[in-house]
């Protein structure tokens, strides 16, 4: 056989492994998912038709309306700082020296904890007599609602957000930046290039991979929004945090309408579909030319 | 479209030949975890599987938080439910609208039914019809703080207007005066209710065909919760603890009172807090109304459409008529009222005690079940309490909404009440 | 000379503000787990308990089948990390260095799968699950877990880094697939993998909904859905639960210390090039 014919070959074999998992595990039930969202269904007996009804629901549903908007502000906020503050401590931290171990293991620690654990401590921090509230005292500004405030609230579960999933990706960025061969960091050395000279010319542009990563799964992340939403809040004060995929979890496992709940999370498939393959084709996969 | 649905069709043939097959030998027995309060079930359990080496009971322990919104509720929705579980008196009807609740009026002696508590039996029957064993019952009150009662030279509150103002008087920087739910679940409209009924409000008329809920009485308790949480701020909007239910931020001083169940009552018991504490009826609106207290309290009921239907209720009646488990449960594991009366004459010098008797001699006679509304209605009243709570809705306003979404989906029900 | 030392004395400074700022929660979930329950929600906060009461760890041990959940923990992320890692890395190959009509497609079907939230498919997927016939086993909390289009995702953008000249060299020496494969790009992907390992072991360490939907038996519960089961109802015994979620964190720890080397170890061209 031909190198190229072996090579389609041995692609196919390669990836036919996890191909048949994702196919049965993932994209099947999704399959199933997205019949439902054509049916009303309480969960419990009978199914019934209802085309694409509760498509155009959400359109008039207010708090399907509110919980878009709460996610979009959301992942306009998380993405970004988690970006920045993630690669950010990476490089802090990836020049070997003392005690580095130790910082390593500490930053990455929070994405350790469970987040239930993590809530208990958040709720006591940014209680209105809490902490959070003493800190701000000393700055001598006045003590704010916090998670009982309707403006407040989705920052806390951002700070929370952030908390749990810098650490987790600073150890992306680490695996990326050593990815990063030490030859031509020598050679602009050797050329007296500054600090940040290198860091434009050489690791960004070579981290462009591992970036295109970060920002498509911290999107995926933020869009959907749920675990912190779930331990912390429970989508409250009156729905400043309740993120779509929380408020689609809601409809069916509290309030029963399965159907309905499908629609909202097929809905959220399709925009993160859509989004994803924008950052694609900007980014080119990712691929560094 | 067609080929989508016969896959599901199919699958959920498949789905319930297995189930048949795996279930046919044992009865599974659902509950949420209670750390301290499910030995005893399982020693019962235990007891019954020796006597019944041929039809055992598999008892599963769920988390909590997730017992009825997950766990249950995947289960049945993907087809195949436990044998026995236990139900909260609000969820009960969506599971007897569907078909799955097996009615327990052939299986009870006229004996066992007279011995339920009026309250607890109202709790379990649904269109003339029992269903399920009531658990317990579980009453609303105030706990508060005596030493600072004292301190303060504060009397128990009469009416709402008191209460807000020894409120007032408690709150301090590091303290506040009224623990009150403010967390959008289900828990914080049982809390609600107190208020509502104590003013003379209701949800919905009798024969459910029109939402009451836009009265003067129900402007008037979420006016209350308003002031309480907003225009007074002597209760905190958020709390550092998963709900009310829980008294620890009544034992660490995080406030100076708290609504709370007599289900408190044995953990004060067992960590007691630095302080001298009691508990009052939640007052009246105004002087010499009359207070009324929300009658809460599991109930465990039987899946009609089990294989062992027949042997789910025997285990079930005989737990609650044949083994000392009631009264074990209601006053060693937990403090609470029982849901029969033989219990309560049984464990007399329990209940005789001081502690008791505000709970079973002003509390429990104006008490009224917990009610069942759907889904939907529960979740009109809770957006109704948060935006007076949160967004600064007028109580007006809030109280008109609910009202119409209850009117507009009752407009299309058609199942029980 | 002096100045670097500026430098590094900032570079200090500045690690160690914000390791202060992450210690802090920990360090409250800590405290609290030595609590009396009267001291837990205090205000102003107590930082140090003046009775502190160690039992509550000891108690996670008695009270709950803690040392068994732990086992079960383990020993699914443990299978699911070692399977998942060589399945991802062989399709992450694939989707990277071979050339093939449909790559690019196949990719996006890949990172789709990612987008679909788990709430979504939860239901439908217990179905099928249950139709095996594994509800309450092994099988239905290592099988559905292994392929994970995360781990595929991470390793694809880590080989589209690595130098073509590395391949071609080892085709003109007349390599198979197989051998650049195992001898060229496995080698050198051990910081990525060993990256990859530490993720793929916390989230299944740390994972929770479908644990708790597809286990009934205590024996075979893991670890989350195990420690969520204290309290109840009426009472959340905060001490204990912090005990348990403060020994429960630290085994994914002790995996990090352990591989956290293999992230920096840096990879040199010119060691593989000649």
């Amino acid at each position: 056989m031909k190198r190229k014919k072996r090579e389609v070959l041995a692609g196919w074999i390669f990836l036919l492994p996890d191909l048949v998992g994702l196919s049965i595990f993932v994209i099947l039930p999704a399959i199933l998912g997205f019949n439902i969202s054509l049916y009303n269904w309480s969960g419990l007996g009978k199914m019934k038709f209802a085309g694409f009804s509760n498509y155009t629901k959400m359109l008039t549903d207010p708090i399907f309306l509110k919980s878009l908007k709460v996610t979009i502000e959301y992942v306009f906020m998380f993405v970004p700082l988690n970006f920045l503050l993630s690669l950010s401590l990476a490089l802090l931290i990836k020049k070997p020296s003392k005690g580095i171990t130790f910082f390593r293991t500490v930053y990455f620690a929070p994405a350790a904890i469970s987040l239930v654990s993590i809530a208990f401590v958040w709720s006591y921090i940014f209680q209105q007599n809490g902490f959070f509230n003493s800190i701000l005292s000393i700055f001598g500004i006045s003590p704010q609602p916090l998670l009982g405030s309707m403006g407040q609230a989705l920052y806390i579960v951002l700070a929370l957000s952030l908390y749990s999933s810098i650490g987790y990706f600073m150890v992306i960025f680490l695996a990326g930046l050593n990815d990063i061969p030490e030859e031509y960091y020598d050679a602009a050395r050797v050329d007296g290039a500054s600090y940040w000279q290198t860091f434009w010319h050489i690791t960004f542009p070579l981290l462009k991979p591992t970036s295109f990563f970060v920002l498509i799964i911290s999107l995926i992340q933020g869009f959907q929004l749920f675990d912190q939403v779930y331990v912390l809040t429970g989508g409250g004060p009156f729905y400043a945090t309740s993120t779509v995929v929380f408020y689609a979890f809601q409809t069916a496992f509290e309030y029963y309408q399965f159907g309905y709940a499908a629609a909202m999370d097929f809905l959220m498939f399709i925009i993160l579909v859509i989004l994803s393959l924008i950052l694609y084709k900007i980014l080119k996969g990712g691929e560094v030319k | 479209m067609k080929v989508r649905s016969k896959m599901l069709v199919s699958v959920l043939i498949v789905l319930v030949l297995t189930s048949v097959a795996v279930m046919a030998t044992t009865i599974t027995f659902w509950k949420f975890t209670d750390t301290y309060g499910d030995p005893l079930i399982v020693k019962y359990v235990n007891e019954w599987n020796q006597l019944h080496p041929d039809m055992k009971v598999d008892f599963v322990e769920i988390p909590w938080a997730q017992y009825t919104t997950t766990k249950l509720s995947a289960a049945f929705a993907s087809g195949q439910g436990p044998d026995i579980f236990w139900v909260s008196p609000g969820d009960e009807l969506r599971y007897y609208n569907a078909g799955v609740l097996q009615s327990f009026d052939k299986y009870l002696t006229p004996e066992q039914i007279n011995d339920f508590f009026p309250v607890a039996r109202e709790k379990v029957t649904i269109a003339g019809h029992i269903y399920g064993l009531p658990i317990e019952l579980e009453p609303l009150a105030i706990y508060y703080n005596k030493d600072l009662f004292d301190q303060y030279h504060l009397s128990i509150p009469q009416d709402w207007n008191e209460l807000l103002e020894d409120a007032k008087i408690l709150t301090t920087k590091n303290r506040w005066g009224l623990i009150l739910d403010p967390t959008p679940t289900y828990y914080e409209l049982f809390t609600f209710y107190p208020f509502l009924w104590s003013a003379g409000g209701s949800v919905v008329n009798e024969d459910w065909t029109k939402s009451t809920f836009d009265s003067t009485a129900a402007i008037a308790a979420l006016t209350f919760y308003q002031d309480a949480f907003d225009k007074y701020k002597v209760s905190p909007k958020s709390i550092p603890t998963a709900g009310t239910n829980d008294i620890s931020t009544f034992v660490s001083g995080f406030g100076a009172m708290q609504e709370c169940g007599e289900w408190a009552i044995q953990m004060l018991t067992v960590n007691p807090p630095k302080f001298k504490w009691g508990y009052f009826p939640i007052p009246p609106m105004t002087k010499g109304g009359t207070s009324v207290s929300v009658m809460g309290g599991w109930i465990q009921v039987v899946n009609k459409n089990s294989p062992v239907v027949k042997d789910a209720v025997d285990f079930t009646l005989w737990l609650f008529f044949k083994t000392d488990f009631e009264k074990q449960w209601c006053t060693v594991q937990n403090s609470k009222l029982p849901a029969y009366k033989s219990v309560y004459e049984s464990a007399k010098d329990y209940y005789d005690s001081p502690i008791w008797q505000t709970f079973i001699n002003q509390i429990l006679p104006t008490s009224k079940p917990e009610p069942r509304y759907t889904p939907e209605m529960d979740l009109a009243l809770e957006n109704a309490l948060q935006s007076v709570i949160f967004a600064n809705v007028s109580p007006a306003v809030a109280a008109k909404t609910a009202a119409q979404q209850i009117d507009n989906f009752l407009s299309t029900y058609t199942g029980a009440h | 000379m002096k100045k670097v030392n500026i430098k590094q004395i900032i570079r200090y400074i500045v690690m160690s503000t914000i390791a202060a700022v992450f210690l802090f929660p920990i360090y409250w979930m800590f405290v609290s787990a030595i609590k009396p329950t009267a001291d837990i929600f205090a205000v102003p906060p107590v930082f140090w308990p003046q009775k502190p009461v160690w039992s509550h760890f000891a108690e996670v041990f008695q009270q709950l089948p803690f040392a068994r959940w732990i086992f079960n923990t383990a020993f699914v992320a443990g299978v699911i990390t070692i399977v998942a890692l060589f399945t991802h890395s062989m399709s992450a190959y694939s989707l990277s260095r071979l050339r093939y009509r449909g790559r690019n497609f196949m990719f996006i079907v890949v990172i789709s799968t990612l987008m679909v939230p788990f709430s979504a498919v939860m239901v439908p997927l217990f179905i099928l699950v249950r139709s095996f016939g594994w509800v309450n086993t092994y099988w239905a909390l290592i099988v559905p877990g292994i392929p994970n289009a995360f781990g595929i995702f991470l390793l694809r953008q880590f080989y589209l880094g690595i130098p073509r000249e590395l391949e071609e060299a080892a085709i003109m020496d007349g390599a198979s697939i197989l051998n650049i494969f195992f001898r060229i790009i496995l080698p050198i992907s051990k910081p990525i993998l060993a990256a990859l390992a530490v993720f793929f072991f916390l989230a299944n360490w740390n994972n929770f909904l479908w644990p708790l939907i597809v286990i009934n038996s205590n024996s075979l519960k893991m670890i989350q859905v195990g420690i969520a089961g204290y309290g109840g109802q009426y009472q959340n015994p905060w001490g204990d639960i912090m005990a348990a979620d403060f020994m429960a964190m630290l085994p994914t720890l002790i995996i990090f210390i352990f591989l956290q080397k293999y992230l920096v170890t840096s990879i040199t061209m010119s060691g593989l090039k000649e």
